[in-house]
Order: C-alpha cells, then sequence, then structure tokens
C-alpha cells in the first residue's frame, strides 16, 4: 500500500515537472517581468493559453498580461506603438502592408498550423445546388460565404481553393458572412458555397444542407502567429526568449491525448469563446512541437493577397526580415527535439 | 494701453514663454501635450479678451475667424506634431498625407473590386456617348458615395414620413399613443447594428440593397414618430381651442394648426434622424456590405493603409455637413416664419 503511494507519488512528480520546474539552463526573471499581449480569441493561439493557465509563463518569471482584440490590425497598431510586446494575430493583408512601411514586428513564434490532413477548414457546397456544382470550377459566378473580409486569412483560403478550379477570387462574389451565421446562409441559399471552419462546417455537414466540395486546401499553413514588437524583442531578448520556450513547452503539453488534458481544456475555455463540446468534437489543427515557422506558405500568403490587389505595393515583398526564428531555436535546443 | 491690450500681450507672452523654457531645458518633448494644453486654455484667454475690443462692425468676421480659425490652427498643429515625431504619422497621418490620399481615392479607380469613391463623373460624357443613360448609370454604380447616399436618403424617406404620420397620430390620439409609446420606446434604445442580422434574414437577397435601407428606415421611423409625437403634444392647447372655435374640421386644424406647431420641434427631429441614419448606415457597411463609404473606410483599416481610412472618415463628415446643410435649406422653405 505504501509502496504503490510512494510510486503514485513519484509518477505524479515526474508528470508534473515539466511544468513545475524551468527548462535546464533558464533561470526565471528575477524580477518577474511584464509582458502584455493582444490575441484574437482562437484556438490558433492555444499554446498561449495553455502556457498561462499551467504556470509556464510564470515558472520563466513572466507575468503575462492578455488582452483579446476584434482583429489583427488592432494588435499591430498596439504592436507599434509599443503599448503591447506581443500580438496573437491572423496572417492578414494589413501585416504585409505594415511590414511594407517598415514596421519594426516580427514574427517570433508560429501559432497553430493547418493539419496535413482532414482539415477543420473546409470549402463547402449547398446541397440543393451540389449536381451541378461538382469541383471549384463550377464556381464560377456563384455565391461564396467567406468568414472575413478582403486581405483576409478567410479570402486567402477561398483563393486556394478557387485555385483548384483555375478561378480566382474575382469570378465568384465573395460574401463576408460570420462563421456562426454560416449554416443559416447556406440552409436559406443565400449563398451556394462557404469557407466554414470549425464547428460550424460540422454543423451544416451533420444538418445534411452542405457538401463537402474541397478540403485541406494548404496543408501546413501557418495561418497565425505570434508577433513580437521590434522595442520587445531587442530591448527584452531575455523575455522574448521565456516567452517562446513557454509557449514551446505548451505546444509538447498538447501533443496527442493530451490535447484533451483537463487543465488544457480549462485553459482553453478560459481564454476563448468556445465549448468544451466544440473543442472535442472539432478536428484538432497542428501545435508543432518543433516550433517551425512556414516561412514559404507566408510567402504564398503575400503573394496571393498582393495578386489579389490587396496590397498598395506591387512587387513581392522580402520576409526575411518579417521572421525571427531566433527564439524558436533557442526553445528547440533548450528543450530538445 | 488698455487694460484689454495689457492682458493679451501678457497672455500671448506667457504663452511663448511656455514653450521657450520647455525647449531650452529639452523638456518640451515630454511635455508637450500638457503644454499643448495649457497653451489652449490661454488662447481662449486671448481671444476672449480680442472679441471685447472689437467693434460691432466687425464683430461676424471676427467670429467666422474664430470658428475656421481654430479648426484650421489645429490642422497646422496636427501637421506638425507629425512632422516632428509628437505624433506617430503611420497610425495619426498628417492633414497633408490625408489629403493626398483623398485625392487618389477621389480619381483612381480599384479594378480589383470595380470601385472607386465618386463614380469618375469626368468619364460621364465619354459613357454617355458610347452607351447612353445605362453606361452612365454602370459608371455611377460603381461609386462608393453614391451607394451611402443612396442607401441613406432612401432609408431616411421610408423612415420619416411614416415616422412622422405615425408620431403625429400618437400625438393626437391618446388611444394610439398609449398603444405604441411603450414598444417604441423599447425599440428606440436597441442597437440597429445588432438587429441587423434579424433583418436580413426577412429578405429574399439577405445581401442586397433591402436590409440595409430597412435597418436605416427603422432607425428614423422610430426617432421620427417619438419626436413627432412630443411635436404635436408641446403645441399650446390654446391654438388648437382657438381653430375649432373658428370652425376649423380635424384636416384643416392638422394642416393650419398642428402641423405648422409641430415643425420646429420635427426638423430638430430630422436632424437627429439623419446623424442617425449616417451612423447606422456606416456601421453596417463597416461590416456587412461591399461598397460604400463604410466599407472603404473599414476596408483600408484592415488592410493598413490608414490614410485613405482617414479619407473615408473625411468623407463621412462631409456627408453629414452636406446633408445638414439640406435640412437647413428645407427647413427655410417649410417655416419661412422662423427665418
Amino acid at each position: 500500500m505504501l509502496t504503490n503511494l510512494i510510486r503514485t507519488a513519484t509518477l505524479a512528480a515526474a508528470l508534473a515537472l515539466p511544468t513545475l520546474a524551468p527548462a535546464q539552463g533558464v533561470a526565471p526573471l528575477d524580477p518577474p517581468q511584464s509582458v502584455k499581449v493582444a490575441y484574437v480569441p482562437i484556438m490558433k493561439f492555444a499554446t498561449m493559453y495553455v502556457a498561462e493557465q499551467r504556470g509556464i509563463f510564470d515558472k520563466y518569471g513572466l507575468d503575462v498580461e492578455l488582452e483579446r482584440v476584434k482583429s489583427g490590425t488592432e494588435a499591430i497598431a498596439f504592436l507599434t506603438q509599443s503599448t503591447i510586446d506581443v500580438g496573437g494575430i491572423a496572417i492578414v493583408t494589413s501585416l504585409w502592408s505594415g511590414w511594407n512601411k517598415g514596421l519594426d514586428i516580427r514574427v517570433i513564434a508560429p501559432g497553430a498550423l493547418e493539419p496535413m490532413e482532414n482539415s477543420p477548414t473546409k470549402l463547402l457546397v449547398r446541397a440543393a445546388v451540389a449536381d451541378q456544382i461538382k469541383s471549384a470550377a463550377d464556381l464560377k459566378g456563384r455565391r461564396i460565404a467567406v468568414a472575413g473580409g478582403p486581405g483576409s486569412g478567410g479570402e486567402y483560403l477561398a483563393s486556394k481553393g478557387l485555385a483548384r478550379g483555375n478561378l480566382t477570387i474575382r469570378d465568384v462574389e465573395l460574401m463576408n458572412v460570420a462563421n456562426p451565421d454560416m449554416a443559416m446562409a447556406v440552409e436559406n441559399g443565400s449563398v451556394d458555397a462557404a469557407l466554414v471552419g470549425s464547428p460550424f462546417a460540422d454543423q451544416i455537414l451533420n444538418a445534411g444542407t452542405g457538401k463537402v466540395l474541397e478540403s485541406d486546401l494548404t496543408p501546413g499553413l501557418m495561418t497565425v502567429a505570434f508577433v513580437g514588437s521590434g522595442k520587445f524583442i531587442n530591448e527584452r531578448p531575455e523575455a522574448a526568449e521565456r516567452f517562446v520556450l513557454a509557449l514551446t513547452e505548451a505546444a509538447r503539453m498538447m501533443q496527442g491525448d493530451d490535447y484533451l488534458a483537463p487543465e488544457n481544456i480549462e485553459a482553453y475555455l478560459t481564454f476563448t469563446n468556445s465549448t468544451e463540446d466544440a473543442i472535442r468534437k472539432g478536428s484538432p489543427v497542428i501545435y508543432d512541437p518543433a516550433m517551425q515557422i512556414p516561412v514559404e506558405g507566408l510567402a504564398d500568403m503575400e503573394k496571393v493577397h498582393r495578386e489579389n490587389g490587396r496590397t498598395e505595393y506591387t512587387d513581392p515583398l522580402d520576409l526575411s526580415k518579417a521572421v525571427d526564428t531566433t527564439f524558436t531555436k533557442k526553445a528547440v535546443a533548450t528543450l530538445g527535439n | 494701453m488698455s487694460d484689454n491690450r495689457r492682458a493679451i500681450l501678457s497672455l500671448a507672452g506667457a504663452l511663448v514663454l511656455l514653450h521657450l523654457v520647455l525647449a531650452l531645458f529639452g523638456l518640451w518633448r515630454d511635455w508637450a501635450w500638457p503644454a499643448i494644453g495649457v497653451s489652449f486654455i490661454l488662447l481662449v484667454l486671448v481671444c476672449e479678451r480680442l472679441g471685447r475690443m472689437v467693434p460691432a462692425r466687425w464683430r461676424a468676421t471676427y467670429e467666422r475667424a474664430l470658428a475656421l480659425g481654430f479648426p484650421l490652427l489645429v490642422l497646422i498643429l496636427w501637421q506638425l506634431g507629425a512632422r516632428f515625431g509628437l505624433i506617430n504619422p503611420l497610425w495619426f497621418p498628417p492633414p497633408s498625407e490625408i489629403a493626398r490620399a483623398l485625392w487618389e481615392v477621389s480619381v483612381n479607380y480599384d479594378r480589383f473590386s470595380g470601385t472607386s469613391l465618386l463614380g469618375r463623373p469626368w468619364l460621364i460624357p465619354s459613357a454617355w456617348a458610347e452607351g447612353g443613360l445605362p453606361a452612365v448609370g454602370a459608371l455611377l454604380s460603381e461609386s462608393h458615395l453614391l451607394a451611402t447616399v443612396g442607401r441613406v436618403l432612401a432609408g431616411f424617406l421610408l423612415g420619416a414620413i411614416p415616422g412622422i404620420l405615425v408620431g403625429v397620430v400618437m400625438g393626437v390620439n391618446q388611444t394610439v399613443r398609449l398603444m405604441l409609446d411603450t414598444s417604441l420606446s423599447a425599440i428606440y434604445v436597441l442597437p440597429k447594428i445588432a438587429i441587423f442580422p434579424i433583418v436580413m434574414l426577412m429578405f429574399a437577397n439577405p445581401f442586397g440593397e433591402g436590409p440595409k435601407i430597412v435597418v436605416v428606415a427603422l432607425a428614423v421611423f422610430i426617432l421620427m414618430a417619438i419626436n413627432a409625437m412630443a411635436g404635436v403634444r408641446q403645441i399650446d392647447p390654446v391654438y388648437l381651442m382657438a381653430g375649432r372655435n373658428y370652425g376649423a374640421g380635424p384636416w384643416q386644424l392638422l394642416r393650419h394648426v398642428i402641423l405648422p406647431g409641430a415643425l420646429p420641434v420635427i426638423f430638430a427631429g430630422l436632424r437627429i434622424a439623419l446623424g442617425t441614419a449616417m451612423i447606422v448606415i456606416i456601421s453596417v457597411e463597416f461590416l456587412r456590405a461591399k461598397q460604400g463609404v463604410g466599407y472603404m473606410t473599414y476596408y483600408y483599416w484592415e488592410v493598413l493603409v490608414p490614410e485613405k481610412m482617414y479619407a473615408g472618415l473625411v468623407v463621412v463628415m462631409a456627408m453629414g455637413v452636406a446633408f445638414t446643410a439640406l435640412l437647413y435649406w428645407l427647413q427655410r422653405r417649410l417655416m419661412p416664419w422662423r427665418r
């Protein structure tokens, strides 16, 4: 009995170790430093929620304040004013415009990546017209609902879906419809197709009002990222290093079945508007434990947005200064592969 | 030297001295905003004293100069603030930059969205020559400005006319008033943008013009009904009694007593309703339109071209001024006794 208790306690301590003990060679900041983060409350920033909720930021001496914002552009505004240190933002046109204007903000860590298969984001077609629309090419002249306006991540994904039928967004009519309104828009025939994410895509499929036309539009793509202000990165690299290290640790605590560990679910529910049911039913995205920043995908997004006429500039943007892999590399070196 | 003259010189001297001292000690940048606040107070005091010295025949000119001069001064300070790094020119672009952006959005056609701010009116002659009225219509249909103006005017007329009629009936008939007053007061406080999705559901084409016009009309209707009712109810009963004593029937009372008596309040209501119509349509266009000044403004914010976003805001303000001037003109025509 006593042996069992000791064994259980040892196991529990071993499991708890990654959370409580800082990684080797990385001392907690003393005194703790404040890091202000503005984020769009979506599941793709879940590593940050887990790091905060499970005390990983604390153990590295980071006092992280999380503030919700409505859009990435808002966060960029705060980043350039240095009123926040890090922005959890979607990769949208405002970032390209910002970099083109010479803003010193840099991607320091990836958010969630699109899964290689079974992506939660699908291009659905209305069931009633499914026999007329059998491929992306048949969408020509049709009305498609997309969450997010011009230059958004949604528009990029729609562009990728349409490209499979050699169409561009100019060949269809894109309607900006909020995700929760998608099911209704498809059901009442306001749109013929919709680019929908989880759990709303499942809602439409389960109701039988829509069918999958295209899926896995951008496997492995980074659609969101943690972007640091130049001031934060240059003046407090020790805090930036620990911030990314904590995210990496959190990502490693979310792999496989651990994704739905009760402590993680509590974190997801604390920082997003999602429900436990939706999280459990939704297809999970990739929280890369190796924290690689897929620059090629970024370049493609920039190209698509530029070619869609969403940027004021016309030449390809040099993204070498937009991404800073110093901290992710350090984190992986510290924690091991 | 008169007291006023002495005071003006002292105050102006204090204003200059304040900035000089701050600049000499290298504190100007850190203390610029409080210094600007103090400068404003000193400037008000200078203008107060100056106003006392202005002869009566120059009074109107002085007031006009004050009304135009101060905004001009703010624009100059804004320009200088951006030039000398006091404000971040990316997020608060200087007026010159906004003017340039306004010019750009006015003369350029966005081939991707097929829109322009004004609808390129300079091409009307060639469009007319090529395809007549349909071609001109097609050209103007690309205009953000005309899309918004059309929605505002359609919604305003659709809401204001029945709103005034219902309000007048509520004013003269207690039963109707009791039946509708509470409901109207309840709907009045609803943010119209919040009920927009419900309005969309009522239309076969939820993304068309119908829901946008109806939500504006609804906002205007409620405001006008409440205002017209208040306008009718504030008419001194003596006038109604006098009308009846002179043998006026219900229609004559309405035509010669009630409507003229309520018109001042109705016009005050129309002015507020017009502002509300603008706020509602711009909010709707922010999120739910593919064309319109609101759409254009929000679009340039979302793709991070702030100077063009400000240009959109300038257009919204200009529309507000133009609509208000139109209402004043109408008021002078309909209420000649108030001139």
